[in-house]
Parts: C-alpha cells; sequence; structure tokens
C-alpha cells in the first residue's frame, strides 16, 4: 500500500564560504515503525510482529553529480526524522538528497549552493 | 508461519552478531583478538590524540522522555582528507528488538564526520554504542548511558 507523505525540505545555512564545512538539515516527515508489538509485558515479553514495518531504508546525498553521502537505516529510526549532516564548501552546485523507503518509493529535495561574499 | 519466526531471527542474530559479539565483552577483558576489531579509550579522561580523533563524540541526553523520538548527534574531529577519512559510522542499540539503527557512510566531501538524527530506544536504562570506521585505523568504539521513560519500539 502506497503511502501519502509530504516530499522532504532542506535547509542551508545563509553564509556559506568556500572550503569551509556547512550543515545541512533534513526534514521527512515520513513514518516509520518497527511492526513490532509486545502482547504482555509480565506474561510475553518478547517483541512481536504486529504490523507491518514501514521505515526509510536509504538517504542518499549528492553534491553536483558525486554521490557524498549514503545513509543506510532501519525501522529504529524515528517517525518524521530530522537528518543533520555536514558538507564541504566545494563547488556552486546543487545538493540533492533521495529517499527510498522500505517499499521502494523515492523523494528528494535539493538546494543550490551558492557562496557569500 | 513458523518458519518465518525462524528466518527473521536467524537474519536478525546474523545481521546484528558480527557487530555484538565483540562489542558484548568489557573494554577491560578484551582478548588481543578481540581488541583488534574495535578499539576504545584505554583511559576516557586521559585521551591519547589517536583516540581523539577516532573517538565518536555522542551526544544523547541522559533521560529521554519519549523513545520514540530520542535525538542522537555524532561529531568527530577526525580529518576528511582523499586518502584518510572517517568512511562509516553504526549507531547500534542492544537492549532494543532492533539493534542496528543505521549505517551512514561518508566521504571525503562531507567535511566533517557529523550525524544528527532522532532513534527509537527500549524503555529502561540503554546503552547506545557508535562505531567509527577510520579507512586507515579501523574501527573504533564509544558508547554513551542514558535512560528511557517511555519506550519506543
Amino acid at each position: 500500500m502506497a503511502i501519502t507523505v509530504k516530499p522532504p525540505r532542506m535547509r542551508v545555512g545563509r553564509r556559506i564560504r568556500k572550503d569551509e564545512n556547512f550543515k545541512v538539515k533534513v526534514r521527512f516527515e515520513h513514518p516509520s515503525f518497527t511492526g513490532l508489538g509486545q502482547v504482555d509485558m509480565e506474561t510475553n515479553p518478547m517483541f512481536n510482529r504486529a504490523i507491518p514495518v514501514t521505515f526509510i531504508r536509504n538517504m542518499l546525498v549528492y553534491y553536483g553529480e558525486d554521490l557524498v553521502s549514503r545513509f543506510n537505516m532501519t525501522s529504529a529510526i524515528a517517525d518524521n526524522p530530522l537528518f543533520t549532516f555536514k558538507l564541504k564548501a566545494v563547488k556552486e552546485e546543487p545538493v540533492r538528497v533521495v529517499f527510498i523507503n522500505n517499499l521502494g518509493e523515492r523523494w528528494e529535495a535539493s538546494k543550490k549552493i551558492k557562496f557569500s561574499a | 508461519m513458523n518458519f518465518n519466526h525462524e528466518r527473521r531471527d536467524f537474519l536478525r542474530y546474523a545481521m546484528v552478531g558480527g557487530v555484538a559479539v565483540p562489542l558484548s565483552f568489557a573494554p577491560g577483558l578484551f582478548t588481543g583478538v578481540q581488541a583488534n576489531i574495535f578499539k576504545f579509550a584505554a583511559d576516557p579522561d586521559n585521551l591519547t590524540e589517536m583516540e581523539r580523533l577516532h573517538l565518536p563524540k555522542i551526544t544523547l541526553p541522559p533521560v529521554v522522555e519519549d523513545g520514540a523520538q530520542a535525538p542522537i548527534q555524532i561529531e568527530m574531529d577526525h580529518p576528511m582528507e582523499d586518502d584518510h577519512y572517517i568512511k562509516h559510522i553504526q549507531i547500534i542499540g542492544f537492549n532494543d528488538p532492533v539493534q542496528t539503527k543505521g549505517n551512514f557512510y561518508f566521504s571525503a566531501l562531507n567535511g566533517e564526520a557529523f550525524i544528527g538524527t532522532q532513534i527509537r530506544l527500549n524503555g529502561g536504562e540503554s546503552t547506545v554504542w557508535v562505531v567509527a570506521e577510520c579507512n586507515q585505523h579501523g574501527r573504533w568504539a564509544a558508547s554513551k548511558d542514558t535512560k528511557v521513560a517511555a519506550g519506543g519500539c
């Protein structure tokens, strides 16, 4: 079953200087649950599969044409996660983040990087 | 149904086992072979330069109210050069039903090995392990303890 989610939102710092590191924040409002549940904490403390699992499986970060980072996640990542990472400002090209969930659905966000004077 | 349960268990143990076995020993009880798999701080209060560069710094609240949204941040002082960089960071919680939270792969273009996200933790006392892998100096592990008021798994 396809999940309806909003596209991810990306923010980068306002002042980006060449050859300095800058922070990228990406909020992706995607549900994530392990699908596990405990029948009874006292009598049956083991986790069992309660509902189908849903999570963001991959996050790929491109800077221009270069694949800079690859994040492989599990269902133990929270709902609607905010990812923060850093990049080195080496070129004025777009940063593109691609998300792929465990159902193979794909979303992406991008932002053009411009150096401040 | 029974088959699925066994298969799930097998996959879980096979995936986590490679990390869980060496980490489950306290650093002080390490044999030579295990110590070569993961490196720890010999004296956490007096880090050597090598340890300072390679041990991940974990920011995790001492008390997490909602285990479904535990904020974690990992940063490192390690340089990110073409021939010497942190290639991989892994977050693990052995108290949780899903023990591996994520594998984060970096390159020199990152400029800094830094990741912030939110993870799910089981209720009660929990230790979150972070393993960082340098392309020249191997795998280094650090941990942080926290208490989770309401489990989020």
